[in-house]
């Protein structure tokens, strides 16, 4: 059970798949901003809204403040409340392909190993804002989808479905087999980012050691984002971002 | 540059580092003594690491006069909490912000600006530092209530803390208008249908961008007096992006403009 702290990812939950949440839980303060949509929202569709003492929801641990997450100002500290949510399903990959070869191009996510769940949950914020048809992502040595991402996502990881792959590999000949092109991208790419004339896949590598050899071997194309720089690459959820932009259609 | 700057010391107790404030990891710890910019008060190494680690660590903590400890994995956990530490351990000092006007007074030309209306979350501040560095940002300023920088940023920064010219400025209007002054076209960051898409702005100019606060965004009163807005389009339904994502998506642009204007006229779109 996922235990949300943003309102903006309870909301979106809300609006969504009400029949998940199975409780909003408000500590002592009347909520107030968008926590006070959430109230009502809740109510208006029968999930139980119920308020007291936030101590055990919480964990005891220290919610950071994050993304979207301090929009009700509670500073993030203390939270102001906890939905009790469970865990968005898989859509598996044919779902997930399935307006491919359509008259407008889309753009697909591949997320290979991320380990770290804010980058995941911002990744999915990105996608939703650029209109991301899916996401794949990897399971092995790779961030759950936690609580964390989901906030961080800030409603991201309702908006956009996603499936999970033990062999990225063997996902990816599924995915050009569908008619997607494949692209990579690696501070070694040989091209720069160029247009949405396709429907693509992006493959985004993870933080420590970028793309592997064999999902470098899956892509059409490897393009890199930028020549500069004595850091390897840009942050994972930046680099998303910003090969999104490039390629946004809009 | 008239000789008082809009910058000056802050005062606030906000933009001031914690004492008791670590950095672990051996990247992240070589990086910063090789940086040799900030402050180390002190170094913890583990003695089960490898010798040439070792010698790197004690040449570079003798260079800079730095205590160097040895210790088990075990105390240095004790310190930092957690098993993320790989042997190495350091507590640094106060970030050392450069002054406003040597910063202003070193750029590329043209110069590229980034200006940071009180980013409060670690891992975006480290972010856009590290996009800043590999975009060829030639300063960061920060501003109002920002998170500190501390060893939780420079992980995040991936190391870009350490090489990034960082400023800051207890008065983010006045050093706006300072700016502007000088000729730099300052843009603000902002989220909806209230801005220019970043793809027709002319970036390749003299620039500073103003990213603001995660929750409320740039401040009224900075928003007023910047030339103008500037934001991504969407093609989709969340209402925005995170500042790190947004700051990161704007200074691509800048360089990819620069870039392409270096190569010969581009097409205007």
């Amino acid at each position: 059970m996922l235990k949300l702290k943003n309102p903006h990812s309870v909301l979106a939950a809300l609006q969504t798949r009400a029949g998940d949440v199975v409780e909003v839980r408000f500590g002592d303060r009347s909520p107030h901003g968008a926590w006070q949509q959430v109230s009502e929202l809740a109510r208006s569709l029968g999930v139980p809204v119920r308020t007291g003492r936030m101590g055990q929801a919480d964990g005891g641990r220290r919610q950071r403040r994050d993304k979207g997450g301090d929009k009700d100002g509670s500073g993030g500290r203390t939270p102001a409340a906890v939905a009790s949510v469970r865990e968005r399903p898989d859509v598996g990959l044919e779902q997930l392909l399935a307006t491919a070869g359509g008259e407008r191009h889309g753009i697909w996510l591949a997320l290979d190993r991320l380990q770290d769940p804010h980058n995941i949950g911002a990744i999915f914020r990105t996608a939703a804002f650029f209109g991301v048809r899916g996401v794949l992502l990897t399971t092995d040595q790779s961030a759950p989808l936690s609580a964390v991402a989901y906030d961080v996502a800030s409603g991201g990881l309702e908006h956009v479905p996603f499936t999970r792959a033990s062999n990225l590999a063997r996902s990816l000949r599924q995915v050009r087999d569908a008619g997607l092109w494949v692209m990579g991208t690696s501070e070694r790419g040989e091209e720069e980012l160029s247009e949405a004339d396709r429907d693509w896949l992006v493959v985004i590598g993870s933080e420590e050691q970028g793309l592997r050899r064999l999902t470098l071997e899956h892509c059409d194309v490897v393009c890199r984002l930028s020549p500069r720089g004595e850091i390897a690459s840009l942050n994972a959820s930046v680099a998303a971002a910003v090969a999104l932009a490039v390629l946004n259609p809009s | 540059m008239d000789g008082r700057s809009p910058g000056g010391k802050s005062s606030g107790r906000a933009d001031r580092n914690r004492p008791g404030d670590w950095i672990w990891g051996r990247r992240a710890v070589l990086e910063t003594l090789r940086g040799g910019r900030w402050p180390i008060r002190g170094l913890w190494v583990s003695e089960r690491i490898e010798e040439d680690v070792a010698e790197e660590l004690r040449g570079l903590a003798e260079q800079l006069d730095v205590e160097l400890q040895k210790a088990d994995g075990e105390e240095i956990r004790a310190r930092c909490h957690t098993d993320q530490h790989q042997g190495v351990l350091a507590r640094m000092g106060e970030f050392p912000f450069l002054s406003l006007e040597s910063m202003l007074a070193q750029a590329d030309d043209p110069p590229l600006w980034l200006l940071l209306d009180a980013v409060q979350d670690p891992h975006n501040l480290g972010a856009i530092l590290r996009s800043a560095e590999i975009l060829g940002v030639d300063g960061v300023v920060v501003s109002g209530n920002h998170a500190p920088i501390n060893g939780h940023v420079a992980r995040s920064s991936a190391g870009a803390a350490n090489h990034v010219r960082i400023a800051r400025s207890a008065n983010l209007v006045a050093l706006v208008m300072q700016l502007r002054r000088d000729g730099v076209t300052v843009l603000a960051a902002v989220a909806g249908g209230d801005s220019r898409a970043a793809r027709s702005c002319d970036l390749a100019g003299p620039v500073a961008l103003v990213v603001g606060n995660e929750g409320h965004g740039v401040a009224e009163d900075v928003l007023e007096i910047c030339d103008g807005r500037i934001g991504i389009e969407q093609s989709g339904r969340t209402e925005s992006l995170n500042a790190a994502v947004a700051a990161g998506v704007l200074l691509y642009e800048v360089d990819r403009q620069r870039r392409d204007a270096k190569d010969g006229p581009a097409c205007s779109s």
